[in-house]
């Protein structure tokens, strides 16, 4: 188990390079000149050229890739080029929103999702089934905007239940942060709780077919133990897999949520820094999603052990 | 009164293209401390009558209708929650599938001990020490360590004896044993054979035993039912029916079974064999049911169905031309 960790971890390490290679190459190659944008509309070539410089742009690709590389290893992301404050001091100012909205999404997502899925396949072809099945094909096609505005014209400007738009830290108390987290984290989980919900259908009608399903009714265990002891367990493997794949569609979607509901997180941060060509913000927060993903990933593959007993390292 | 008494038994189920008559007005009973065999080839519906005395077939599409009366309850008129009241501790089932019959993410320990609690109101841990106590009366050697594993680490052999451990927990006055042998190697039937004949002795439970496996039911049995189509063909004593069989199903199934010790070679080397297939449960069958294979078939055969019959004390069968004893003897 322990020696499988160790060459998990060590097999992130290319991921995360091939990554690193990829987000620093992106901005090299799109077009537009930072230089020339912090110079503004008046500068003269001269100025151009000496920003460029300052900003170490004339220098050759690979010599700037590993400069980049090096510095963030040692925890040193670069400085913004708009704000001249470290991006490590910027992520860090704007991280607990959107873990914040993560975490509520992915907390409210399963504990709505994977309850619709199990009864879903219990009432299979009845019209609780088809209830459910639609409202995951209406989480799959609906964008997160749309119903981002919808809920907050519902919930928040015509019945003034929740606040409109915002976000108050928890260490602000927990109810405010909960009002304010509630409708974006709705928004955003349209889409997760469609996904684990179809997952854990398809799964859990497999499962209920099983002898052991059939053994437990014939000890005289009740429906309730046989959906969530004896068949959810046993469909727990594919069902975590996908709520792992899913924190990739989480982090899509934080950035627009918190666009609809103007949270001060790290995706307004990011739309701003792109907006901006604030390449050091862009490649830093980039860099954060694709380690977040690949770490989870890699507990989610450390947790089936949880599950299924068959399953060692 | 009989411990089980089934009468007219009829599951049906609705398929796409018509009703599959799976069960069709099967009667039969079982004493208290008795073991009866029910025996047939695959597709006789001797699977489906057991499950449908502990009402385990899903229904839709299925449908089990006629009385199936335990110590003088019909158990078709129970609520969902009396029935489980009734399953796993009263009555209870092996399966044919060791293999897959056991939930592979929960311990042997606590699918043991899952119906102690349910219906016994033990403790967690109480419920594990009686495990441990289950897993050595079948003898699971170091029952300790084996109570905390999970069924792969287990053989089939060892995981048909848990399952007779758990089956068994609760002390149930009717077991219900749905091909317990036919996944296992030979020399561990024998042993899962020897296991239920002796725990059968110490419990005093009554037997269901399901098989197609006649060596098996010689072995075990004291009455025999031999299915045929979704139907009862015959019923007698387990040595009459070996020694002279009445209907020509039950002949055909015996004379297809090989005997020990006989050649190869010549004409006794040759299994006899039934001809044909078992017909489709799908449509009504006007006459007897054996009549599209039997060798011995006649007009009448196609047209009446023959009724269930006394052919020798004890010793029914359905069949038009079984001789009854008297008339042999005359």
């Amino acid at each position: 188990m322990f020696a499988y960790v160790i060459r998990r971890v060590l097999q992130t390490i290319p991921v995360m390079a091939l990554v690193a290679l990829f987000v620093f190459s992106l901005l090299y190659i799109s077009p537009g000149d930072p230089a020339a944008v912090i110079a503004g509309d008046q500068a003269t070539p001269q100025d151009v050229e000496r920003i460029r410089a300052s900003l170490g742009l004339d220098r050759p690709y690979l010599v700037r890739f590993g400069t980049w590389l090096w510095a963030i290893l040692h925890g040193d992301m670069g400085t913004s080029i708009f704000t001249n404050l470290p991006v490590t001091t910027m992520i860090a100012q704007r991280i607990e929103p959107t873990l914040s909205l993560m975490a509520l999404t992915l907390v409210l997502a399963i504990c709505i999702a994977v309850p619709m899925g199990v009864v879903a396949a219990w009432k299979q072809g009845t019209l609780i089934d088809r209830a459910v099945m639609g409202f995951a094909v209406l989480g799959f096609s609906v964008p997160v905007f749309v119903v981002g505005y919808l809920l907050a014209y519902v919930f928040a400007l015509e019945l003034d239940w929740l606040p409109v738009q915002g976000y108050t830290s928890l260490s602000n108390g927990v109810l405010p942060w909960l009002e304010n987290l509630v409708l974006p984290a709705i928004a955003l989980g349209g889409v997760y709780i469609a996904l684990i919900a179809r997952i854990t259908r398809a799964t859990m009608l497999e499962v209920l077919q099983q002898d052991y399903i059939r053994t437990a009714r014939a000890k005289g265990a009740g429906q309730g133990s046989i959906l969530f002891v004896h068949a959810l367990k046993n469909a727990a493997v594919p069902i975590v897999t996908v709520i792992g794949i899913g924190i990739a569609l989480l982090i899509g979607g934080a950035v627009v949520t918190e666009s609809v509901f103007a949270i001060p997180g790290l995706g307004r941060l990011t739309v701003d820094a792109i907006l901006r060509r604030d390449y050091p913000v862009i490649q830093g927060v980039v860099l954060l999603f694709s380690f977040v993903y690949v770490l989870v990933n890699l507990l989610i593959d450390l947790a089936y052990t949880l599950f299924d007993p068959r399953i060692r390292y | 009164m009989a411990l089980l008494e089934v009468e007219n038994l009829q599951t049906h189920f609705r398929t796409p293209d018509g009703i599959n008559r799976a069960v069709d007005g099967v009667t039969f009973h079982v004493n208290a401390g008795e073991t009866v065999a029910i025996v047939g080839e695959s597709g006789c519906g001797k699977s489906v009558t057991s499950m449908s005395i502990l009402r385990l077939i899903p229904e839709p599409p299925g449908k089990i209708a006629g009385a199936i009366r335990f110590q003088g309850r019909d158990l078709l008129t129970l609520s969902d929650r009396e029935m489980r009241a009734i399953r796993g501790n009263e009555i209870s089932m092996i399966f044919q599938e060791p293999m897959t019959s056991l939930n592979p993410v929960l311990t042997v320990g606590r699918q043991i001990g899952e119906t102690l609690r349910l219906h016994q109101g033990l403790s967690a841990r109480q419920a594990e020490e009686k495990a441990v106590e289950m897993l050595t009366l079948v003898g699971i050697p170091e029952p300790r360590r084996r109570v905390r594993e999970y069924p792969h680490q287990l053989s089939g052999g060892m995981r048909q004896r848990v399952m007779i451990a758990i089956a068994l927990a609760c002390n149930p006055k009717l077991l219900i044993a749905d091909e317990p042998t036919t996944a296992l190697d030979v020399t561990i039937q024998a042993q899962i054979l020897e296991l239920m004949r002796d725990l059968k002795r110490r419990v005093g439970a009554a037997i269901v035993l399901i098989t197609h496996d006649l060596g098996v039911v010689a072995e075990v049995a004291e009455r025999v039912i031999v299915m045929y189509a979704g139907r009862k063909v015959e019923e007698a004593a387990v040595g009459p029916l070996f020694n002279h069989p009445k209907h020509p199903y039950t002949q055909g199934l015996l004379g297809s079974m090989p005997k020990l010790g006989s050649s190869l070679h010549g004409d006794e080397g040759r299994l006899a064999e039934i001809p044909g297939l078992v017909p489709s449960l799908k449509q009504k069958i006007p006459g007897c049911v054996f009549a599209g294979r039997c060798p011995q078939v006649t007009d009448l055969c196609h047209k009446v169905a023959p009724a269930l019959e006394e052919k020798a004390p004890g010793h029914v069968a359905a069949c038009h031309y079984a001789l009854k004893d008297e008339a042999l003897a005359a």
